[in-house]
Protein backbone atom coordinates (compact mmCIF):
# COMPACT_ATOMS: atom_id res chain seq x y z
CA UNK A 1 0.00 0.00 0.00
CA UNK A 2 2.80 2.42 0.76
CA UNK A 3 4.20 1.70 -2.38
CA UNK A 4 1.19 2.10 -4.26
CA UNK A 5 0.75 5.62 -2.95
CA UNK A 6 4.76 6.42 -3.09
CA UNK A 7 4.94 5.35 -6.52
CA UNK A 8 1.26 7.62 -7.01
CA UNK A 9 3.26 10.22 -6.02
CA UNK A 10 5.79 10.16 -8.93
CA UNK A 11 8.51 8.45 -6.48
CA UNK A 12 10.86 5.56 -8.45
CA UNK A 13 9.50 2.97 -5.76
CA UNK A 14 10.49 -0.79 -5.67
CA UNK A 15 8.66 -3.87 -3.51
CA UNK A 16 11.18 -6.70 -2.62
CA UNK A 17 9.25 -9.44 -1.43
CA UNK A 18 10.77 -12.54 0.18
CA UNK A 19 7.78 -15.04 -0.85
CA UNK A 20 7.52 -15.88 -4.48
CA UNK A 21 4.00 -14.30 -4.72
CA UNK A 22 2.91 -10.78 -3.27
CA UNK A 23 -0.13 -10.94 -0.74
CA UNK A 24 1.76 -12.07 2.60
CA UNK A 25 -0.75 -13.08 5.06
CA UNK A 26 -3.35 -12.42 2.69
CA UNK A 27 -3.00 -15.83 -0.45
CA UNK A 28 -5.23 -17.28 -2.20
CA UNK A 29 -5.78 -20.80 -3.48
CA UNK A 30 -8.13 -22.75 -5.90
CA UNK A 31 -9.92 -25.95 -4.63
CA UNK A 32 -11.81 -28.37 -6.06
CA UNK A 33 -13.02 -25.34 -8.70
CA UNK A 34 -13.29 -23.23 -5.38
CA UNK A 35 -11.18 -20.20 -4.64
CA UNK A 36 -10.51 -19.91 -1.01
CA UNK A 37 -8.82 -17.71 1.46
CA UNK A 38 -6.11 -18.88 3.64
CA UNK A 39 -5.21 -16.03 5.14
CA UNK A 40 -6.91 -12.76 5.73
CA UNK A 41 -10.55 -13.18 4.38
CA UNK A 42 -13.27 -11.12 5.48
CA UNK A 43 -13.86 -7.48 5.58
CA UNK A 44 -16.87 -5.82 7.32
CA UNK A 45 -18.22 -2.02 8.90
CA UNK A 46 -15.89 0.35 9.37
CA UNK A 47 -12.48 -1.19 7.86
CA UNK A 48 -12.97 1.84 5.34
CA UNK A 49 -9.41 2.25 4.02
CA UNK A 50 -9.02 -1.33 2.68
CA UNK A 51 -13.08 -1.89 1.94
CA UNK A 52 -11.56 1.63 -0.19
CA UNK A 53 -8.79 0.06 -1.39
CA UNK A 54 -11.07 -3.03 -2.93
CA UNK A 55 -13.25 -0.62 -4.53
CA UNK A 56 -10.34 1.27 -6.18
CA UNK A 57 -8.65 -1.70 -7.41
CA UNK A 58 -12.19 -3.79 -8.73
CA UNK A 59 -12.28 -6.29 -6.11
CA UNK A 60 -15.67 -7.39 -5.50
CA UNK A 61 -16.77 -8.52 -2.06
CA UNK A 62 -19.94 -10.44 -0.89
CA UNK A 63 -21.55 -11.14 1.93
CA UNK A 64 -20.59 -14.45 4.07
CA UNK A 65 -23.54 -17.29 4.08
CA UNK A 66 -25.12 -16.62 7.49
CA UNK A 67 -29.08 -17.95 7.12
CA UNK A 68 -30.01 -20.66 8.90
CA UNK A 69 -29.45 -21.88 12.10
CA UNK A 70 -25.81 -22.05 13.93
CA UNK A 71 -24.45 -24.90 16.52
CA UNK A 72 -22.74 -25.07 18.86
CA UNK A 73 -20.41 -28.26 20.43
CA UNK A 74 -20.02 -27.63 24.28
CA UNK A 75 -19.28 -30.06 27.00
CA UNK A 76 -19.85 -32.95 24.29
CA UNK A 77 -23.10 -32.08 23.01
CA UNK A 78 -24.06 -30.32 20.17
CA UNK A 79 -27.05 -27.57 20.19
CA UNK A 80 -28.36 -25.58 17.18
CA UNK A 81 -29.60 -21.89 17.67
CA UNK A 82 -31.09 -18.47 16.03
CA UNK A 83 -28.84 -15.62 16.37
CA UNK A 84 -25.80 -14.75 17.44
CA UNK A 85 -26.20 -15.97 20.86
CA UNK A 86 -24.73 -19.73 21.27
CA UNK A 87 -26.54 -22.21 23.39
CA UNK A 88 -24.43 -23.10 25.61
CA UNK A 89 -25.67 -23.08 29.19
CA UNK A 90 -26.95 -19.58 31.02
CA UNK A 91 -24.53 -19.02 33.49
CA UNK A 92 -21.93 -19.42 31.24
CA UNK A 93 -23.56 -16.62 28.38
CA UNK A 94 -24.53 -14.32 31.62
CA UNK A 95 -21.25 -14.61 33.15
CA UNK A 96 -19.86 -14.08 29.78
CA UNK A 97 -21.94 -11.38 28.94
CA UNK A 98 -20.63 -9.43 32.33
CA UNK A 99 -16.89 -10.36 31.63
CA UNK A 100 -17.57 -8.94 27.89
CA UNK A 101 -19.28 -5.89 29.23
CA UNK A 102 -16.32 -5.31 31.69
CA UNK A 103 -13.73 -5.95 29.01
CA UNK A 104 -15.16 -3.26 27.13
CA UNK A 105 -15.27 -0.61 29.52
CA UNK A 106 -11.70 -1.25 30.13
CA UNK A 107 -11.06 -0.83 26.88
CA UNK A 108 -13.64 2.25 26.19
CA UNK A 109 -11.75 3.87 29.57
CA UNK A 110 -8.18 3.68 27.80
CA UNK A 111 -6.55 6.99 27.04
CA UNK A 112 -6.89 8.78 23.24
CA UNK A 113 -3.13 7.27 23.05
CA UNK A 114 -4.66 3.67 23.14
CA UNK A 115 -2.55 3.45 26.53
CA UNK A 116 -3.93 2.49 29.70
CA UNK A 117 -2.72 1.71 33.10
CA UNK A 118 0.97 0.04 33.13
CA UNK A 119 -0.98 -2.78 35.42
CA UNK A 120 -3.14 -3.50 32.64
CA UNK A 121 0.26 -4.70 30.72
CA UNK A 122 2.14 -7.07 33.89
CA UNK A 123 -0.91 -9.30 33.27
CA UNK A 124 -2.00 -11.58 30.34
CA UNK A 125 -6.07 -11.73 29.46
CA UNK A 126 -5.89 -15.05 31.13
CA UNK A 127 -4.72 -13.62 34.74
CA UNK A 128 -7.08 -11.23 34.09
CA UNK A 129 -10.35 -13.80 33.14
CA UNK A 130 -9.35 -15.30 36.71
CA UNK A 131 -9.43 -12.66 38.75
CA UNK A 132 -12.90 -10.98 37.23
CA UNK A 133 -14.07 -14.87 38.42
CA UNK A 134 -14.84 -15.47 34.42
CA UNK A 135 -15.92 -18.99 35.13
CA UNK A 136 -14.78 -22.50 33.40
CA UNK A 137 -17.47 -21.51 30.07
CA UNK A 138 -16.80 -18.03 29.82
CA UNK A 139 -13.41 -18.91 29.99
CA UNK A 140 -13.75 -21.73 27.59
CA UNK A 141 -15.17 -19.01 25.15
CA UNK A 142 -12.78 -16.15 25.32
CA UNK A 143 -10.15 -18.27 24.83
CA UNK A 144 -11.96 -19.41 21.04
CA UNK A 145 -11.95 -15.53 20.77
CA UNK A 146 -7.78 -15.47 22.12
CA UNK A 147 -7.10 -18.79 19.58
CA UNK A 148 -8.61 -16.98 16.63
CA UNK A 149 -7.93 -13.04 17.16
CA UNK A 150 -4.34 -13.62 18.33
CA UNK A 151 -3.25 -17.15 17.21
CA UNK A 152 -2.70 -17.89 21.15
CA UNK A 153 -3.84 -18.99 24.30
CA UNK A 154 -5.14 -16.50 27.30
CA UNK A 155 -2.11 -16.40 29.11
CA UNK A 156 -0.15 -15.43 26.10
CA UNK A 157 -1.37 -12.07 25.76
CA UNK A 158 -1.47 -9.03 27.46
CA UNK A 159 -4.48 -7.92 28.95
CA UNK A 160 -3.43 -4.48 27.96
CA UNK A 161 -2.61 -5.54 24.37
CA UNK A 162 -6.21 -7.34 24.13
CA UNK A 163 -7.80 -4.20 25.49
CA UNK A 164 -5.81 -1.59 22.76
CA UNK A 165 -6.74 -4.28 20.12
CA UNK A 166 -10.59 -4.76 20.47
CA UNK A 167 -10.78 -1.01 21.19
CA UNK A 168 -9.11 -0.06 17.82
CA UNK A 169 -11.73 -2.55 16.14
CA UNK A 170 -14.73 -0.64 18.11
CA UNK A 171 -15.61 -3.36 20.46
CA UNK A 172 -15.51 -7.04 20.98
CA UNK A 173 -18.87 -7.38 19.31
CA UNK A 174 -17.98 -5.47 16.15
CA UNK A 175 -14.73 -8.04 15.79
CA UNK A 176 -16.68 -11.05 16.08
CA UNK A 177 -19.50 -10.42 14.58
CA UNK A 178 -20.70 -11.61 11.27
CA UNK A 179 -23.58 -9.22 10.16
CA UNK A 180 -22.73 -6.07 11.00
CA UNK A 181 -18.89 -7.20 12.19
CA UNK A 182 -15.47 -7.76 10.95
CA UNK A 183 -16.90 -11.11 9.48
CA UNK A 184 -19.55 -9.30 7.22
CA UNK A 185 -18.02 -10.00 3.63
CA UNK A 186 -15.58 -11.91 2.17
CA UNK A 187 -13.95 -11.21 -1.40
CA UNK A 188 -15.00 -13.42 -4.65
CA UNK A 189 -11.78 -13.64 -6.40
CA UNK A 190 -9.95 -14.12 -2.61
CA UNK A 191 -7.96 -11.30 -0.86
CA UNK A 192 -4.89 -11.73 -2.58
CA UNK A 193 -6.47 -10.27 -5.70
CA UNK A 194 -5.60 -6.84 -3.99
CA UNK A 195 -2.08 -7.53 -4.04
CA UNK A 196 -1.83 -8.94 -7.26
CA UNK A 197 -3.71 -6.21 -8.77
CA UNK A 198 -1.27 -3.62 -6.90
CA UNK A 199 1.93 -5.55 -7.83
CA UNK A 200 1.03 -5.62 -11.59
CA UNK A 201 1.26 -1.64 -11.54
CA UNK A 202 4.16 -1.72 -9.48
CA UNK A 203 7.58 -2.27 -9.76
CA UNK A 204 8.31 -5.40 -7.76
CA UNK A 205 10.60 -8.48 -7.51
CA UNK A 206 9.42 -11.60 -5.63
CA UNK A 207 11.66 -14.71 -4.04
CA UNK A 208 13.91 -11.53 -3.22
CA UNK A 209 14.33 -11.32 0.62
CA UNK A 210 16.09 -8.56 2.13
CA UNK A 211 18.74 -9.48 4.45
CA UNK A 212 20.43 -6.73 5.45
CA UNK A 213 19.67 -2.45 5.71
CA UNK A 214 22.95 -0.73 5.91
CA UNK A 215 22.45 3.18 6.18
CA UNK A 216 25.54 4.78 4.30
CA UNK A 217 27.27 7.61 5.34
CA UNK A 218 25.89 9.58 1.96
CA UNK A 219 22.26 9.16 3.85
CA UNK A 220 21.52 6.61 1.60
CA UNK A 221 19.95 3.09 2.54
CA UNK A 222 21.75 -0.18 0.67
CA UNK A 223 19.45 -2.67 0.46
CA UNK A 224 21.16 -6.07 0.23
CA UNK A 225 19.51 -8.95 -1.56
CA UNK A 226 20.51 -12.36 -3.22
CA UNK A 227 19.96 -10.29 -6.04
CA UNK A 228 22.01 -8.03 -5.73
CA UNK A 229 21.99 -4.40 -3.38
CA UNK A 230 19.78 -1.72 -4.04
CA UNK A 231 20.42 1.61 -3.19
CA UNK A 232 17.25 3.80 -2.11
CA UNK A 233 17.01 7.30 -0.41
CA UNK A 234 14.41 5.30 2.24
CA UNK A 235 13.07 2.10 2.57
CA UNK A 236 9.56 1.39 4.22
CA UNK A 237 10.13 -2.04 6.03
CA UNK A 238 6.51 -3.93 6.22
CA UNK A 239 6.91 -6.91 8.04
CA UNK A 240 5.65 -9.01 11.10
CA UNK A 241 7.31 -7.07 14.26
CA UNK A 242 9.43 -11.24 14.37
CA UNK A 243 10.59 -10.93 11.42
CA UNK A 244 12.39 -7.88 11.48
CA UNK A 245 15.27 -9.69 13.44
CA UNK A 246 15.77 -11.74 10.22
CA UNK A 247 16.81 -8.39 8.29
CA UNK A 248 20.49 -7.23 9.65
CA UNK A 249 20.43 -3.47 10.07
CA UNK A 250 23.65 -1.63 9.47
CA UNK A 251 24.53 0.21 12.35
CA UNK A 252 22.39 -1.93 14.52
CA UNK A 253 18.83 -0.75 15.61
CA UNK A 254 18.68 0.39 18.76
CA UNK A 255 18.23 -1.92 21.57
CA UNK A 256 14.06 -1.64 22.03
CA UNK A 257 13.60 -2.29 18.40
CA UNK A 258 15.45 -5.82 18.54
CA UNK A 259 13.23 -6.65 22.13
CA UNK A 260 10.43 -5.09 20.26
CA UNK A 261 11.27 -7.76 17.63
CA UNK A 262 11.53 -10.66 20.23
CA UNK A 263 8.87 -10.08 22.74
CA UNK A 264 6.40 -9.50 19.91
CA UNK A 265 5.65 -13.14 18.68
CA UNK A 266 3.52 -13.92 16.12
CA UNK A 267 0.71 -16.42 17.05
CA UNK A 268 -0.47 -19.68 15.44
CA UNK A 269 -3.39 -19.73 13.72
CA UNK A 270 -4.00 -22.29 11.09
CA UNK A 271 -7.31 -22.41 8.59
CA UNK A 272 -8.27 -25.60 6.80
CA UNK A 273 -10.79 -26.10 4.15
CA UNK A 274 -13.04 -28.80 2.94
CA UNK A 275 -14.87 -28.31 -0.49
CA UNK A 276 -18.11 -30.05 -1.55
CA UNK A 277 -20.51 -30.57 -4.27
CA UNK A 278 -22.80 -28.22 -2.95
CA UNK A 279 -22.97 -26.47 0.56
CA UNK A 280 -25.16 -29.54 2.04
CA UNK A 281 -25.25 -28.17 5.36
CA UNK A 282 -28.31 -25.49 3.98
CA UNK A 283 -30.74 -28.11 2.78
CA UNK A 284 -30.62 -28.99 6.77
CA UNK A 285 -31.17 -25.00 7.48
CA UNK A 286 -27.29 -24.77 8.99
CA UNK A 287 -25.20 -21.04 8.61
CA UNK A 288 -22.59 -23.25 8.57
CA UNK A 289 -21.34 -21.25 11.40
CA UNK A 290 -20.25 -23.64 14.31
CA UNK A 291 -18.31 -22.78 18.00
CA UNK A 292 -17.03 -25.58 20.07
CA UNK A 293 -15.16 -26.16 22.87
CA UNK A 294 -12.63 -28.35 21.81
CA UNK A 295 -11.05 -28.51 19.28
CA UNK A 296 -8.76 -28.68 16.93
CA UNK A 297 -11.39 -27.08 14.67
CA UNK A 298 -13.37 -24.55 17.35
CA UNK A 299 -15.44 -22.54 14.87
CA UNK A 300 -15.86 -23.03 11.53
CA UNK A 301 -18.06 -20.76 8.31
CA UNK A 302 -19.44 -21.10 5.21
CA UNK A 303 -17.33 -20.23 2.83
CA UNK A 304 -19.00 -21.27 -0.25
CA UNK A 305 -18.65 -19.33 -3.68
CA UNK A 306 -21.46 -17.05 -4.30
CA UNK A 307 -23.32 -18.83 -6.23
CA UNK A 308 -23.76 -21.63 -4.31
CA UNK A 309 -22.03 -24.10 -7.49
CA UNK A 310 -20.17 -25.69 -4.90
CA UNK A 311 -19.96 -26.14 -0.66
CA UNK A 312 -16.99 -24.71 1.37
CA UNK A 313 -16.80 -25.22 4.71
CA UNK A 314 -13.52 -23.01 6.68
CA UNK A 315 -12.48 -24.81 10.00
CA UNK A 316 -10.11 -21.97 12.48
CA UNK A 317 -7.35 -24.04 14.31
CA UNK A 318 -5.35 -21.80 16.88
CA UNK A 319 -2.76 -21.54 19.94
CA UNK A 320 -2.23 -24.69 21.59
CA UNK A 321 -4.65 -26.39 19.26
CA UNK A 322 -2.83 -25.06 15.75
CA UNK A 323 0.62 -25.94 18.02
CA UNK A 324 -0.12 -29.72 17.86
CA UNK A 325 -2.50 -30.16 14.71
CA UNK A 326 0.53 -28.29 12.60
CA UNK A 327 3.36 -30.89 13.42
CA UNK A 328 0.66 -33.79 12.19
CA UNK A 329 1.45 -35.25 8.44
CA UNK A 330 -0.87 -33.75 5.97
CA UNK A 331 -2.72 -36.94 6.10
CA UNK A 332 -3.79 -36.93 9.66
CA UNK A 333 -4.64 -33.21 9.71
CA UNK A 334 -6.54 -33.79 7.04
CA UNK A 335 -8.40 -36.77 8.86
CA UNK A 336 -9.07 -35.15 11.80
CA UNK A 337 -10.66 -31.86 10.49
CA UNK A 338 -13.32 -33.80 8.55
CA UNK A 339 -14.24 -35.65 11.78
CA UNK A 340 -14.67 -32.08 13.36
CA UNK A 341 -16.86 -31.39 10.46
CA UNK A 342 -18.95 -34.40 10.49
CA UNK A 343 -19.33 -34.33 14.06
CA UNK A 344 -20.74 -30.96 13.45
CA UNK A 345 -22.81 -31.47 9.92
CA UNK A 346 -22.99 -35.07 9.68
CA UNK A 347 -21.14 -37.83 7.88
CA UNK A 348 -21.31 -35.90 4.22
CA UNK A 349 -18.58 -33.88 5.55
CA UNK A 350 -16.63 -36.58 5.14
CA UNK A 351 -16.62 -37.07 1.71
CA UNK A 352 -14.95 -33.68 0.08
CA UNK A 353 -13.74 -33.10 -3.10
CA UNK A 354 -11.36 -31.19 -1.99
CA UNK A 355 -8.72 -30.67 1.20
CA UNK A 356 -6.46 -27.84 1.86
CA UNK A 357 -5.06 -26.47 5.04
CA UNK A 358 -2.58 -23.69 5.70
CA UNK A 359 0.09 -23.65 8.56
CA UNK A 360 1.37 -19.82 9.26
CA UNK A 361 3.42 -20.84 12.17
CA UNK A 362 4.99 -22.52 9.68
CA UNK A 363 5.48 -19.91 7.16
CA UNK A 364 9.45 -18.71 6.87
CA UNK A 365 8.73 -15.31 6.24
CA UNK A 366 6.05 -14.55 8.04
CA UNK A 367 6.38 -16.74 11.26
CA UNK A 368 2.78 -17.11 12.12
CA UNK A 369 -0.40 -15.17 12.15
CA UNK A 370 -3.17 -13.69 12.32
CA UNK A 371 -1.05 -11.38 14.12
CA UNK A 372 1.58 -10.92 16.79
CA UNK A 373 0.71 -11.57 20.60
CA UNK A 374 2.74 -9.62 23.28
CA UNK A 375 3.00 -11.09 26.34
CA UNK A 376 2.86 -9.07 29.26
CA UNK A 377 5.12 -6.19 29.53
CA UNK A 378 6.31 -6.68 25.50
CA UNK A 379 3.48 -2.96 25.19
CA UNK A 380 4.75 -0.78 27.28
CA UNK A 381 8.31 -1.80 27.16
CA UNK A 382 8.91 -1.95 23.58
CA UNK A 383 5.63 -0.36 21.64
CA UNK A 384 6.72 2.29 21.24
CA UNK A 385 9.52 1.91 18.89
CA UNK A 386 6.97 -0.54 16.50
CA UNK A 387 6.46 2.35 14.10
CA UNK A 388 9.39 5.04 15.36
CA UNK A 389 11.04 5.37 12.25
CA UNK A 390 15.08 4.93 12.61
CA UNK A 391 17.01 7.13 10.17
CA UNK A 392 15.77 6.24 6.87
CA UNK A 393 14.29 3.41 7.85
CA UNK A 394 10.03 3.91 8.36
CA UNK A 395 8.00 0.75 9.42
CA UNK A 396 4.27 -0.42 8.17
CA UNK A 397 2.42 -3.25 8.49
CA UNK A 398 -1.10 -4.38 10.29
CA UNK A 399 1.02 -4.33 13.63
CA UNK A 400 1.59 -0.62 13.62
CA UNK A 401 -1.54 0.14 13.14
CA UNK A 402 -3.88 1.99 15.81
CA UNK A 403 -7.14 1.08 14.28
CA UNK A 404 -7.68 -2.49 13.21
CA UNK A 405 -3.91 -3.63 14.03
CA UNK A 406 -4.61 -7.26 12.54
CA UNK A 407 -6.70 -7.19 10.15
CA UNK A 408 -6.03 -6.28 6.16
CA UNK A 409 -7.77 -3.06 7.17
CA UNK A 410 -4.75 -2.06 9.79
CA UNK A 411 -2.41 -2.99 6.86
CA UNK A 412 -3.82 -0.76 4.40
CA UNK A 413 -3.91 2.24 7.19
CA UNK A 414 0.03 1.38 7.87
CA UNK A 415 1.19 1.72 4.59
CA UNK A 416 -0.90 4.83 4.11
CA UNK A 417 0.54 6.35 6.78
CA UNK A 418 4.18 5.04 6.31
CA UNK A 419 3.67 6.60 2.92
CA UNK A 420 2.91 10.05 4.30
CA UNK A 421 5.72 9.52 6.64
CA UNK A 422 8.43 8.69 3.66
CA UNK A 423 6.53 11.62 1.70
CA UNK A 424 6.98 14.31 4.45
CA UNK A 425 10.72 12.97 4.84
CA UNK A 426 11.98 13.00 1.46
CA UNK A 427 9.98 16.39 0.86
CA UNK A 428 12.34 17.60 3.97
CA UNK A 429 15.75 15.98 2.73
CA UNK A 430 14.99 17.10 -0.82
CA UNK A 431 14.35 21.09 0.58
CA UNK A 432 17.53 20.33 2.70
CA UNK A 433 19.66 19.24 0.10
CA UNK A 434 18.41 22.16 -2.11
CA UNK A 435 19.19 24.50 0.29
CA UNK A 436 22.73 23.21 1.04
CA UNK A 437 22.81 23.07 -2.95
CA UNK A 438 21.76 26.51 -3.04
CA UNK A 439 24.14 28.15 -0.24
CA UNK B 1 -26.79 -50.44 37.85
CA UNK B 2 -24.56 -49.43 34.74
CA UNK B 3 -23.45 -45.73 33.80
CA UNK B 4 -21.29 -45.34 30.13
CA UNK B 5 -20.33 -43.30 27.24
CA UNK B 6 -17.54 -43.63 25.09
CA UNK B 7 -15.38 -41.64 22.26
CA UNK B 8 -14.26 -42.95 19.05
CA UNK B 9 -11.72 -41.01 16.46
CA UNK B 10 -10.13 -42.17 13.25
CA UNK B 11 -6.63 -41.70 12.97
CA UNK B 12 -3.68 -42.68 10.20
CA UNK B 13 -1.99 -43.75 12.98
CA UNK B 14 -0.79 -47.51 12.95
CA UNK B 15 -2.44 -50.05 15.91
CA UNK B 16 0.95 -50.97 16.73
CA UNK B 17 1.27 -46.68 17.69
CA UNK B 18 -2.03 -46.71 19.54
CA UNK B 19 -1.21 -50.04 20.86
CA UNK B 20 2.07 -48.50 22.50
CA UNK B 21 0.49 -45.79 23.81
CA UNK B 22 -2.18 -47.22 25.46
CA UNK B 23 0.39 -50.05 27.28
CA UNK B 24 2.77 -47.28 28.10
CA UNK B 25 1.33 -46.47 31.22
CA UNK B 26 4.36 -43.72 31.97
CA UNK B 27 2.93 -41.77 29.08
CA UNK B 28 -0.89 -41.75 30.11
CA UNK B 29 -0.38 -38.26 31.88
CA UNK B 30 1.05 -36.94 28.40
CA UNK B 31 -2.61 -37.75 26.93
CA UNK B 32 -4.78 -37.48 29.93
CA UNK B 33 -4.91 -34.08 31.56
CA UNK B 34 -6.64 -35.43 34.54
CA UNK B 35 -3.87 -38.10 35.34
CA UNK B 36 -0.79 -37.01 36.92
CA UNK B 37 1.47 -40.62 36.52
CA UNK B 38 0.79 -43.95 36.49
CA UNK B 39 2.71 -46.73 36.69
CA UNK B 40 2.46 -50.69 36.18
CA UNK B 41 3.80 -52.49 38.51
CA UNK B 42 4.18 -56.10 35.96
CA UNK B 43 4.26 -57.03 32.37
CA UNK B 44 1.26 -56.13 30.61
CA UNK B 45 -1.69 -59.56 31.20
CA UNK B 46 -4.75 -59.83 32.39
CA UNK B 47 -4.55 -59.39 36.07
CA UNK B 48 -1.44 -57.34 35.69
CA UNK B 49 -1.43 -54.39 38.07
CA UNK B 50 -0.49 -50.84 38.19
CA UNK B 51 -1.34 -47.43 40.24
CA UNK B 52 -2.35 -44.01 38.85
CA UNK B 53 -3.35 -41.03 40.39
CA UNK B 54 -5.34 -38.44 39.41
CA UNK B 55 -7.00 -35.23 41.89
CA UNK B 56 -7.25 -37.40 45.05
CA UNK B 57 -4.51 -40.17 46.47
CA UNK B 58 -3.38 -42.84 44.06
CA UNK B 59 -5.89 -45.78 43.36
CA UNK B 60 -4.68 -49.33 42.45
CA UNK B 61 -6.07 -50.43 38.74
CA UNK B 62 -5.89 -53.91 37.41
CA UNK B 63 -6.35 -54.95 33.83
CA UNK B 64 -9.23 -57.20 33.07
CA UNK B 65 -8.81 -57.52 29.17
CA UNK B 66 -5.70 -57.76 27.04
CA UNK B 67 -6.02 -58.66 23.25
CA UNK B 68 -2.60 -57.15 21.66
CA UNK B 69 -3.94 -54.75 18.97
CA UNK B 70 -7.47 -54.92 19.35
CA UNK B 71 -8.36 -54.21 23.20
CA UNK B 72 -8.00 -53.67 26.74
CA UNK B 73 -9.62 -52.75 29.75
CA UNK B 74 -8.83 -51.78 33.24
CA UNK B 75 -10.53 -51.44 35.98
CA UNK B 76 -10.60 -49.04 39.26
CA UNK B 77 -12.35 -50.13 42.46
CA UNK B 78 -14.74 -47.56 43.95
CA UNK B 79 -16.78 -48.23 46.88
CA UNK B 80 -19.73 -50.06 45.50
CA UNK B 81 -18.82 -49.43 42.26
CA UNK B 82 -16.02 -50.60 39.53
CA UNK B 83 -15.08 -48.09 37.06
CA UNK B 84 -13.69 -49.99 34.07
CA UNK B 85 -11.84 -48.20 31.00
CA UNK B 86 -12.45 -50.60 27.98
CA UNK B 87 -10.04 -49.32 25.00
CA UNK B 88 -10.98 -50.87 21.71
CA UNK B 89 -8.71 -50.64 18.01
CA UNK B 90 -10.97 -51.71 14.89
CA UNK B 91 -11.04 -50.74 11.32
CA UNK B 92 -11.11 -47.43 10.00
CA UNK B 93 -13.09 -45.89 6.73
CA UNK B 94 -10.01 -46.96 4.64
CA UNK B 95 -7.12 -49.08 4.52
CA UNK B 96 -5.15 -46.63 5.87
CA UNK B 97 -6.96 -45.47 9.30
CA UNK B 98 -7.80 -47.25 12.56
CA UNK B 99 -10.79 -46.75 14.92
CA UNK B 100 -9.97 -45.86 18.39
CA UNK B 101 -11.93 -46.07 20.89
CA UNK B 102 -11.79 -45.45 24.24
CA UNK B 103 -14.80 -45.70 27.07
CA UNK B 104 -15.90 -45.10 30.94
CA UNK B 105 -17.92 -48.05 32.10
CA UNK B 106 -19.00 -47.72 36.56
CA UNK B 107 -21.22 -50.66 37.08
CA UNK B 108 -22.45 -51.58 40.52
CA UNK B 109 -25.36 -50.03 42.83
CA UNK B 110 -23.49 -47.08 43.44
CA UNK B 111 -22.81 -46.50 39.15
CA UNK B 112 -25.20 -43.59 38.95
CA UNK B 113 -24.07 -41.55 41.58
CA UNK B 114 -20.36 -42.04 40.34
CA UNK B 115 -21.40 -41.58 36.67
CA UNK B 116 -22.49 -37.78 38.10
CA UNK B 117 -19.77 -36.90 40.31
CA UNK B 118 -16.98 -38.64 38.28
CA UNK B 119 -17.84 -39.98 35.18
CA UNK B 120 -19.49 -36.26 33.58
CA UNK B 121 -16.30 -34.95 33.75
CA UNK B 122 -14.17 -37.82 32.48
CA UNK B 123 -16.54 -38.00 29.91
CA UNK B 124 -15.92 -34.58 28.77
CA UNK B 125 -12.55 -34.75 28.66
CA UNK B 126 -12.36 -38.21 26.74
CA UNK B 127 -12.97 -36.95 23.20
CA UNK B 128 -9.61 -34.79 23.97
CA UNK B 129 -8.33 -37.72 25.42
CA UNK B 130 -8.60 -39.97 22.25
CA UNK B 131 -7.07 -37.35 20.28
CA UNK B 132 -4.18 -37.07 21.91
CA UNK B 133 -3.62 -40.78 22.07
CA UNK B 134 -3.84 -40.57 18.57
CA UNK B 135 -1.82 -37.86 17.95
CA UNK B 136 1.16 -38.90 19.95
CA UNK B 137 0.91 -42.03 17.89
CA UNK B 138 1.15 -40.75 14.72
CA UNK B 139 3.74 -38.61 16.16
CA UNK B 140 5.86 -41.26 17.14
CA UNK B 141 6.20 -42.70 13.71
CA UNK B 142 6.92 -39.39 11.76
C1 LIG C 1 -5.26 -17.39 9.18
C2 LIG C 1 -5.43 -15.90 9.07
C3 LIG C 1 -6.71 -15.37 8.99
C4 LIG C 1 -6.88 -14.00 8.89
N1 LIG C 1 -8.15 -13.50 8.74
C5 LIG C 1 -8.33 -12.17 8.51
C6 LIG C 1 -9.60 -11.66 8.15
O1 LIG C 1 -10.57 -12.42 7.98
N2 LIG C 1 -9.71 -10.32 7.95
C7 LIG C 1 -8.65 -9.48 8.08
O2 LIG C 1 -8.82 -8.28 7.87
N3 LIG C 1 -7.42 -9.94 8.39
C8 LIG C 1 -7.23 -11.27 8.60
N4 LIG C 1 -5.98 -11.76 8.85
C9 LIG C 1 -4.88 -10.83 9.05
C10 LIG C 1 -4.40 -10.21 7.75
O3 LIG C 1 -4.15 -11.21 6.80
C11 LIG C 1 -3.14 -9.44 8.04
O4 LIG C 1 -3.40 -8.48 9.03
C12 LIG C 1 -2.59 -8.67 6.85
O5 LIG C 1 -2.58 -9.44 5.68
C13 LIG C 1 -1.17 -8.21 7.18
O6 LIG C 1 -0.62 -7.53 6.11
P1 LIG C 1 0.85 -6.89 6.28
O7 LIG C 1 1.16 -6.28 4.96
O8 LIG C 1 0.91 -6.06 7.48
O9 LIG C 1 1.83 -8.10 6.58
P2 LIG C 1 2.08 -9.44 5.75
O10 LIG C 1 0.87 -9.81 4.99
O11 LIG C 1 2.60 -10.42 6.74
O12 LIG C 1 3.20 -9.05 4.73
C14 LIG C 1 4.54 -9.01 5.08
C15 LIG C 1 5.34 -9.46 3.87
O13 LIG C 1 6.72 -9.26 4.14
C16 LIG C 1 7.42 -10.32 3.53
N5 LIG C 1 8.74 -10.38 4.16
C17 LIG C 1 9.08 -10.78 5.40
N6 LIG C 1 10.39 -10.64 5.61
C18 LIG C 1 10.91 -10.13 4.46
C19 LIG C 1 12.21 -9.77 4.05
N7 LIG C 1 13.26 -9.90 4.86
N8 LIG C 1 12.38 -9.30 2.79
C20 LIG C 1 11.33 -9.14 1.94
N9 LIG C 1 10.08 -9.48 2.28
C21 LIG C 1 9.87 -9.95 3.53
C22 LIG C 1 6.55 -11.53 3.78
O14 LIG C 1 6.86 -12.56 2.88
C23 LIG C 1 5.17 -10.94 3.57
O15 LIG C 1 4.74 -11.10 2.24
C24 LIG C 1 -5.77 -13.13 8.91
C25 LIG C 1 -4.49 -13.67 8.95
C26 LIG C 1 -4.32 -15.05 9.02
C27 LIG C 1 -2.93 -15.61 9.03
Amino acid sequence: MAARQLAALGLDVVVLEAHESVGGRTRSAQVAGVTVDLGGTFVGPTQDRVIALAAALGCRTHPTWVQGKSVVRWHGSRRRYSGTIPRVPVTTLLNTERVRLLFDRAANRLGADGMGRSEQDEISLGTWLTRVRAGQGATALLAAVARTTWGCEPDEVSLLHALRYVKGCGGINRMLDTEGGAQQDHFAAGAQEMSLRMAAELNVYTACPVRSVRHTAGEDVVLETPHGDLVARAVVVAVPPAMRNRIVFDPPLPSGYQALSQRWPQGALTKAYAVYEKPFWRDDNLSGQTLSDDGPVFITLDASPEDASRGALLGFIGGDYARRFDALPQAERRLQVLQCFAELFGPAALQPLGYIDQRWASEPWIGGGPTAHPGPGALTGYGRWMAEPVGRIHWAGTETADVWSGFMDGAVRSGERAATEVAAHLAVRTTDDEMAANA
Amino acid sequence: MTWSTESTCETTATAQAVWDRWTTASSWSEDDASCQWATLEEPLKVGSKGKVRTTGPAQNFTFTEVVPLKKMTFTISLPLAVLAFPHTLGAGSSPSTVRVTHGIVITGPLAPVFGFLVGRKLARELPRVVRLVTEHAVLAEA
